[in-house]
């Protein structure tokens, strides 16, 4: 890999990946990988899917960078491919099967581990369109108008679906409440 | 918008355990795949295109030189006068097949409009 970019402005990095520069488009995917593939695996629960998915959108990404008009945009841009590319899996796979393979993909998990994985797990067990209100809300700090703004789902509906998903998320982690408790207060 | 602190703390903390594992390199795999499959693709379709003109080319150019040919023949032999030069560009097979191309865009814009 690449290291004479390792310290550039990511406004440069875009500019020359639009111009078809692939250490430099090379570098981005290495800046950029973990947050999407976070924002990939919260709104899945299968590290491999999201993985898959995240390559997906890094290809797109690719093909697309040359269209992008401001380079300042790259990160938002990217976020807006990644959601997208979630909806479409769900539009194109059969729900039921979606949970089986998230069943398998909880059972062979090894990779990740503690936090994470108990995020993870409790984040499955929310509805496609509430996990990825929450997801957006917690994971990307997005306002309720920008989730609408990107999910296509009306406001009111994202406010309901982000108080449910909370509700029952923080259920499901009450464990995590005397400690995070803690940390948060100091 | 309110968040909720505890919910907060965990997704921050649960952002840390992915890792890299040769992602950006796999990335980069597929980019490189997707650019010769690209490239592949044009050189498909291009080598057919080019063996096609390069087929037609010949019958194409007689055509173009017999249209030349027949263009200015005269239609009424009028002899060698100026007035028979003079009347040339209209008494050709030029002239007739203007005349016929603008009486079908009359009728087509008759028709049609």
């Amino acid at each position: 890999m690449p290291n004479y970019f390792s310290k550039s402005p990511e406004a440069l990095l875009v500019g020359l990946a639009r111009k078809g520069n692939r250490d430099a488009f090379a570098e981005l995917v290495n800046r950029r990988q973990i947050w999407i593939r976070n924002l990939m695996r919260h709104c899945c629960g299968d590290v491999t899917l999201a993985d898959d998915l995240a390559q997906q959108v890094f290809l797109q990404a690719w093909r697309a960078i040359p269209r992008l008009q401001k380079s300042s945009r790259f990160g938002a841009w990217l976020k807006t491919m990644a959601v997208n590319a979630w909806l479409q899996h769900l539009r194109k796979n059969d729900p039921l099967r979606h949970a089986a393979e998230q069943a398998e993909a909880r059972d062979a998990r090894e990779d990740t581990t503690g936090i994470a994985m108990d995020l993870d797990e409790a984040l499955a067990q929310l509805s496609d369109d509430v996990r990825l209100c929450i997801v957006l809300s917690y994971h990307e700090g997005m306002t309720h108008d920008e989730i609408a703004d990107l999910s296509g789902m009306p406001l009111g509906t994202v406010k309901s679906h982000i108080r449910r998903g909370t509700k029952r998320l923080r259920k499901q982690l009450s464990a995590y409440d005397d400690t995070q408790h803690e940390e948060v207060s100091q | 918008m309110t968040t909720d602190p505890v919910l907060q703390a965990l997704f921050d903390d649960s952002k840390a355990e992915t890792i890299e594992n040769g992602f950006t390199e796999n990335v980069m795999s597929e980019v490189e795949k997707s650019r010769r499959k690209t490239i592949a693709v044009w050189i498909g379709i291009s080598l057919p295109v080019l063996l096609l003109l390069w087929w037609v080319t010949g019958p194409v150019l007689g055509l173009l030189d017999l249209v030349s040919e027949l263009l200015p023949v005269s239609l009424f032999d009028v002899g060698e006068s100026r007035i028979a030069q003079f009347l040339a560009p209209l008494n050709s097979v030029a002239a007739l097949l203007a005349a016929c191309g603008f009486v079908l865009y009359a009728g087509f814009r008759k028709i049609f409009s």
